[in-house]
């Protein structure tokens, strides 16, 4: 049955889909100047790349989009009791979350069935997560409780709803896009796509796939996999090295195809919002969140902390609401004590911070207006303090990640540490690189996208086919069977 | 209506954009790799032809070009005047200094382990009267060492597993030093038994044998590293276990004439002078070795590693190559194999490969069990002496999506059942690695005790020792079967000889009334 369900796998970074995409612009430049032809054709491409993906869970889409649409049509309408919009409103959130909790957590459900049952013959196969159920739900509650709020319109259409979750560049990873953002666009009659547009699509493209494909790939496999896999030896350097290691890889992994995802969609018309914005740069925990997953930390300020209560109900309440919040979104991730660990080491930070900034005069929530030297050590703690969460986020277990941490203390052993260096020298060179690239100004982005417009269509392309090559020469540094699969955060 | 232009317009250009990209990475493809290898041809026709998750391309058998390589190998063989001592090879000594080395001496295993709980025997499905296995067991019983090679995967990558199996069988029947180590591979692994350090080299791997240079294609040996240097290429090695080796085997092909450097711990130095003669070259140094340098300094070699051993002790050579499967011996030059045996002479060669396609819900491993056959075919032509033994796969378990736990997959039974009848179809030994595993209390107590890493499927140091233990348990089972049946044949001499003596002095007696008689 499962097999219904996973009818396998691409991403936007394959060879695969770049020669489909490319038959479909073809397709979509003749359809894209009317909105009756080109949104049609996005979501049949758009639902064929979903089944390739999850197979019949395309079902399931659909029918999240079916029900949510009926809700925000009956939450848009006039003339409705405030009793009657609200029982309809919840009633969706809670179908989503219902949908949500059963697929992340269907397997725990059995487990724990098991156990109760006593018997190990009460033998419930856990199923297979739908491919990005997570994105399209937020994206889909956000669009119902939008719609509550009256902030947001409502698609007159089915169709152009089931494309508001669908649409596939953001399929798997998002950025989660809110109705009010997205909407617009897709109701546009027309699309049009500058030269500067041009120029910033294939610069993201390009750095999309020299993020994921080269640095996060081969930082991942050759560095930080085997460091924290345990493969590396125990020394503190050895752990040291694997947790700045992950830390660009996994921003480099996510971000890089969120950049993909956004070049692609400016490719046909559509301006995805801005999901990182070099985090690492934070000086402080704060501002970290404003940088990092901007499109779901921000979707957990709107409809989880501010529904909480946010910083509405004196000060102490809002510590705890900040650390419920960073909880749940720990647990988001996976439910497990690593995931809750980091949940609430970024929770109590923020609480702290909060509670700085209310203590300390002239403190600041970010970097701005900080002197160069508070700011580069506010910098330095802050980078660290998320270095420590990663530890927790990508350990096999809390144990493991303490045991780690103290070996940074304990039992740092350079020598291990520069015999690593040396012997991994290509993957420290990218995570070297990766880390240059990310404290590169921002400007300099900008400045590329005008110069990559001014080079029309061949400059482009050749920008983009030389970032390809990269990443086929990178592959050959790596184990064959490392080749291929999903960003980290499409198991989430 | 204009609004409509424009927007197909800009589109338009997004398809050729699109279009340019395709077209630029084929022509692309198109560029060979060089020859220096500081460029590999990307081949974007494969990546367009199927999804990234798609398995990599199989290694194929050729068992006929096998046979016309090896029918080359005895040729020359035939043809090597007797100076360098019948070898396919060339050897150049180095006596560098006191090498006080530990020699085998005779192992006498008195105890029959074969009763013994959890006990695991190498099953041996050899028909022959002495088989390779049993010819095994009489070296050590003799005193004589005996040199293992273990073809694997990231199962016993750093020497995982061979470190103590190693250790083991040196405290018992003699020998020191860490085995075989490559000059130089394409990414880092923790060896706790040396480091090394190198540069300079262009390291290919065989499992990456797509974006190897046409030229270097062939020049793999089953070590599974290739690592061409020219002058300014240096590796590094230095001993980690302080038991130093007696003797270092330094193993080279010059590709022109070349002078190579060797640098014995960090004071002595000497340079070696290789023709480019095609063959495989190994510089023996003999001294007590902590370290040892070696840097080309003109011309151009093939670089495979060196073996930090005792001539006259045992020893375990690992060499793993992550991601194998055991086809890639099929792309491994058997005439450099060949010869490499010829200057080592292997004993045993264990096969330990499978880790790899274990896959949830597989029921069948036919195919597989197919190559592996010829696998087998290859490595008994390859090292034509030495027992082979197949390895089972050990268990696996795989994190469950949904609960984040970790559960069993059902395949390494269906698997080692496979690789069991590989072994008896091909008359070679089998061990079963999973009973093994079991007879140690399973994955659950392995990874109780910590002896797996934390994916639940490579064993670390400690689960490696466990293995070895339960491994060097069945070699001194062969061992006391060896000395037994060696006992046996002396005493059926020792019986066979006292009957021709007492048959000759009843004879004489009969003889002795007559000759009376005529008196």
């Amino acid at each position: 049955m499962d097999g219904f369900f996973q009818t396998g796998s691409f991403s936007l970074a394959s060879g695969w889909f770049l020669v489909v995409f490319a038959v479909f612009l073809g397709i979509y430049s003749l359809v894209c100047g009317k909105k009756s032809l080109r949104n049609p054709a996005l979501l049949i491409f758009s639902l064929f790349l979903y089944w390739k993906l999850s197979g019949l869970y395309v079902l399931l889409l659909a029918a999240v989009a079916l029900l949510d649409w009926q809700a925000c049509r009956f939450l848009s309408s006039e003339g409705r009791t405030e009793s009657s919009r609200k029982g309809r409103a919840a009633l969706s959130v809670i179908i989503d979350v219902a949908v949500l909790v059963f697929f992340k957590c269907s397997g725990m459900f059995a487990s724990l069935a098991a156990v109760i049952a006593g018997t190990e013959a009460l033998s419930i196969k856990a199923l297979a997560i739908p491919a990005g159920v997570s994105f399209f739900i937020f994206q889909s509650i956000s669009c119902v409780v939008d719609a509550y709020r009256r902030s947001a319109a409502t698609p007159a259409r089915y169709t152009d709803y089931l494309l508001l979750l669908a649409f596939f560049p953001k399929m798997v990873l998002g950025p989660i896009v809110r109705c009010r953002e997205f909407l617009p666009q897709l109701m546009a009659e027309s699309v049009s796509i500058s030269a500067e547009d041009m120029g910033k699509a294939s610069r993201l493209i390009a750095s999309g796939i020299v993020k994921y494909c080269v640095i996060a790939k081969c930082v991942g496999d050759l560095l930080s996999g085997p460091i924290f896999a345990g493969e590396m030896g125990n020394a503190g350097s050895t752990a040291l090295l694997g947790a700045y290691a992950f830390a660009i890889r996994i921003y480099c992994d996510f971000s890089g195809y969120t950049d993909l995802a956004s070049g692609i969609s400016l490719l046909m018309g559509f301006r995805l919002p801005l999901n990182f914005d070099a985090p690492y740069k934070s000086a402080t925990i704060t501002e970290f969140w404003r940088r990092w997953h901007i499109s779901l930390s921000s979707w957990l300020k709107d409809y989880l902390y501010i529904p909480l209560g946010g910083n509405r109900k004196g000060s102490v309440r809002t510590y705890v609401n900040l650390i419920v919040t960073m909880f749940l979104g720990g647990l988001w991730h996976g439910v497990g004590l690593t995931f809750a660990v980091w949940g609430l080491l970024h929770g109590f930070s923020l609480a702290l911070h909060k509670a700085w900034l209310a203590l300390v005069p002239g403190s600041h929530k970010t970097g701005d207006g900080m002197g160069p030297v508070t700011r580069l050590l506010s910098g330095v703690l802050t980078f660290h303090i998320v270095v420590a969460g990663w530890i927790f986020f990508t350990s096999p277990s809390a144990g493991k990640a303490f045991g780690m941490i103290a070996s940074i203390f304990n039992d740092f052993n350079a020598g291990a540490g520069v015999e690593l260096l040396h012997s991994a020298a290509p993957a420290v060179i990218l995570m070297l690189a990766g880390y240059v690239l990310h404290f590169l100004p921002s400007s300099w982005n900008s400045l590329s996208d005008r110069i990559l417009g001014k080079s029309g269509v061949l400059g482009c392309a050749i920008v983009i086919a030389f970032a390809i090559w990269l990443a086929l020469q990178a592959s050959f540094l790596l184990p064959e069977t490392a080749a291929g699969g999903l960003p980290i955060y499409a198991n989430f | 209506m204009i609004k409509r232009s424009a927007s197909l317009l800009s589109a338009l250009r997004s398809f050729l954009l699109a279009v340019l990209v395709i077209a630029l990475t084929v022509t692309v493809s198109a560029i060979p790799s060089s020859e220096s290898g500081r460029y590999s041809r990307a081949d974007l026709f494969g990546i367009y032809a199927e999804d990234e998750a798609a398995p990599a391309a199989g290694f194929k058998a050729d068992l006929k070009t096998l046979d016309r390589e090896l029918e080359k190998f005895e040729q020359m063989k035939a043809a090597v005047p007797d100076s360098t001592a019948g070898k396919v090879a060339v050897t150049h000594e180095w006596a560098a200094g006191l090498s006080a080395g530990i020699s085998a001496r005779k192992l006498r295993v008195e105890e029959d382990r074969s009763g013994r709980p959890g006990f695991i025997p190498i099953e041996d499905f050899d028909t022959a009267s002495v088989t390779a296995l049993s010819r095994f067991g009489r070296r050590l019983f003799q005193g004589k060492p005996v040199r293992i090679a273990f073809l694997g995967d990231s199962f016993i990558e750093g020497d995982i597993l061979t470190s103590d199996l190693r250790r083991m069988l040196q405290n018992e029947a003699g020998g020191a030093g860490v085995g075989f180590i490559p000059c130089d591979i394409p990414f880092a692994i923790y060896n706790r038994s040396v480091s090394r350090k190198s540069s300079g080299w262009t390291t290919y791997s065989i499992m990456k044998r797509g974006s190897v240079p046409e030229k270097w294609k062939g020049s793999f040996l089953v070590s599974g590293y290739s690592a061409v240097g020219g002058p300014g290429a240096k590796t590094f090695w230095q001993d980690k276990t302080g038991r130093p080796s007696g003797e270092a085997c330094i193993y080279l092909k010059p590709v022109l004439e070349s002078q190579v450097e060797i640098i014995v711990n960090d004071s002595l130095s000497r340079i070696f002078t290789l023709p480019a003669d095609g063959l495989l070259h190994e510089i023996r140094v003999r001294a007590e070795i902590a370290t040892l340098g070696l840097a080309v300094k003109s011309g151009q070699v093939v670089g495979y590693g060196v073996r930090m051993v005792d001539d006259s002790g045992s020893c375990v050579d690992n060499f793993s190559v992550r991601s194998n499967n055991g086809h890639a011996i099929f792309a491994t030059d058997p005439l450099l194999n060949r010869q490499f045996d010829d200057l080592v002479g292997y004993d045993m060669v264990v096969l330990q490969y499978g880790l790899n396609i274990l896959q949830d819900g597989q029921q069948s491993y036919q195919k597989y069990s197919q190559q592996l056959n010829d696998m087998i075919v290859y490595v008994r032509k390859c090292f034509p002496d030495a027992a082979i033994v197949v390895l089972g796969v050990s268990d696996r378990w795989i994190k469950d999506g949904e609960t984040g736990e970790f559960r069993p997959i059902n395949s390494p039974d269906i698997l080692n059942l496979w690789q069991r009848r590989a072994a008896e179809s091909c008359d070679v030994c089998y061990w079963n690695t999973l009973a093994a595993m079991r007879s140690l209390g399973g994955m659950e107590e392995f990874s109780a005790n910590g002896y797996v890493s934390d994916d639940r499927t490579h064993i670390n140091y400690k689960g490696g020792k466990a293995f070895a233990g339960k491994f060097h348990e069945a070699l001194l089972q062969c061992v006391h079967d060896a000395g037994k049946a060696m006992r046996a044949e002396e005493l059926a001499k020792v019986e066979s000889a006292a009957l021709d003596s007492l048959m000759k002095d009843a004879a004489v007696l009969e003889a002795t009334p007559a000759a009376l008689k005529l008196k």
